[in-house]
């Protein structure tokens, strides 16, 4: 039979039992864990009972490195905070200049359908026209500054993406994509 | 240098005002509220999470992941409430998510499966023996890693890190009698692994 309390310390056998079964009320349950932190014979009295009290009595292994470890995960937390917010500006700085390049693009179209159907002069390039003859291409041509004809929201350098389907009539109107290149990150 | 000793200084000052005071400081963004609470609370998250997760250095980077958590979601955090048990309730979060990513990665790998055998063997051998604090923390990885995120959560909160049961509760989103529920299956199923696996060291309290 069990002894009631072991040679060496007074605390009952009834208690380590409670409170393997979680029936020790909360102030008297964390005294009592301290207790049996603390003390290897009811310590090993509880284990026998239940080994799996083993993890949660045995002391806690030491943080491998203490405050050095504290200190190395917080100039981590620090760098992707950083980094984090870096990340942040260029994507507001890429979201106000794609608003910006979309504005350009639309005011440009409209100008360039205006131009076309009112037989204006093109504000592009002959090699610009070239290559707009086949079609949807990708010629990259520098804005000739038109000089009066120029809108004050047309990019002082950019590329010009036209599309022309196949007809070469000056009356029909001309769609073009113009990316403003100085917005480019 | 000026700037790293002034920032150590409001530290040190800093070191004295509670968790929650520091909290809600730090969700009126104070960064040297939130660095203070990130060195004090640094040991107590690393500990759950290497219990949950059972390796050390995939806790640490875990702990990376709860205080950037933290710093996001401090406008969220309510001051009626506990810090610890919101931070808790993060870290816990956290570790299961990663066990259980971790644990399908493993499946989809059966990787690391002759480590494991080696490290049982050798823990075998010192079942027999007086156990060291960290042979205690592998055996417990050992033997725990069949149970659910959630029953493994329980046992550590409850059992290893001696929180109250309405705390565990709190932060595992369920009420008290599921906490119960939890730590019943878990024990249950530690103890029989134990039996199996590790017999040297229930017989040597049974006999003691």
């Amino acid at each position: 039979m069990e002894a009631l309390v072991s040679a060496t310390c007074p605390v009952p056998a009834a208690s380590i039992e409670a409170y393997r079964l979680d029936a020790v009320p909360e102030p008297e349950r964390r005294a009592l864990r301290a207790h049996l932190v603390a003390c290897p014979a009811c310590r090993d009295r509880a284990i026998a009972a239940d080994p799996t009290m083993l993890f949660g009595l045995a002391p806690a292994p030491a943080p491998s490195s203490g405050d050095a470890e504290a200190r190395q995960i917080l100039e981590n937390v620090r760098a992707a905070l950083a980094v984090r917010s870096a990340s942040r500006k260029v994507e507001r700085a890429h979201g106000r200049q794609g608003w910006r390049a979309a504005a350009v693009v639309a005011a440009a179209t409209l100008l360039a359908l205006t131009s076309s159907t009112s037989r204006r002069p093109r504000a592009v390039t002959a090699s610009a026209s070239r290559a707009a003859r086949g079609g949807f291409q990708d010629a990259a041509t520098k804005v000739v500054r038109p000089g009066a004809d120029e809108s004050p929201s047309m990019p002082s350098s950019a590329t010009i993406y036209e599309w022309n389907p196949g007809t070469a009539s000056p009356d029909d109107p001309k769609i073009v994509w113009i990316v403003d290149r100085s917005l480019d990150l | 240098m000026e700037l790293v000793y002034s920032r150590e200084r409001e530290q040190q000052k800093t070191a004295e005002v509670d968790d929650r005071k520091l909290a809600i400081r730090a969700r009126g963004g104070d960064a040297i509220a939130f660095e203070t609470l990130v060195l004090r609370k640094t040991p107590a998250v690393v500990s759950v999470a290497r219990r949950i997760i059972g390796d050390a250095e995939e806790a640490r980077d875990v702990a990376q992941l709860v205080f950037l958590r933290v710093w996001d979601s401090l406008a969220r955090y309510d001051e009626k409430y506990s810090f610890n048990t919101w931070l808790y309730r993060i870290a816990t979060n956290l570790s299961i998510d990663f066990l259980r990513a971790n644990r399908s990665r493993e499946r989809a790998h059966g990787a690391t499966l002759h480590l494991v055998r080696r490290r049982e063997a050798a823990l075998e051998d010192e079942a027999t023996h007086a156990l060291e604090s960290t042979q205690v923390a592998e055996l417990f990885e050992r033997v725990s890693r069949d149970l659910s995120g959630k029953q493994k959560a329980a046992f550590v909160l409850r059992e290893i890190e001696g929180l109250d049961s309405k705390e565990v509760a709190a932060i595992l989103g369920c009420g008290e009698s599921t906490v119960r529920n939890h730590l019943f299956n878990a024990r249950k199923a530690l103890q029989k692994k134990l039996r199996k696996e590790f017999p040297g060291i229930f017989d040597r309290w049974r006999r003691s």
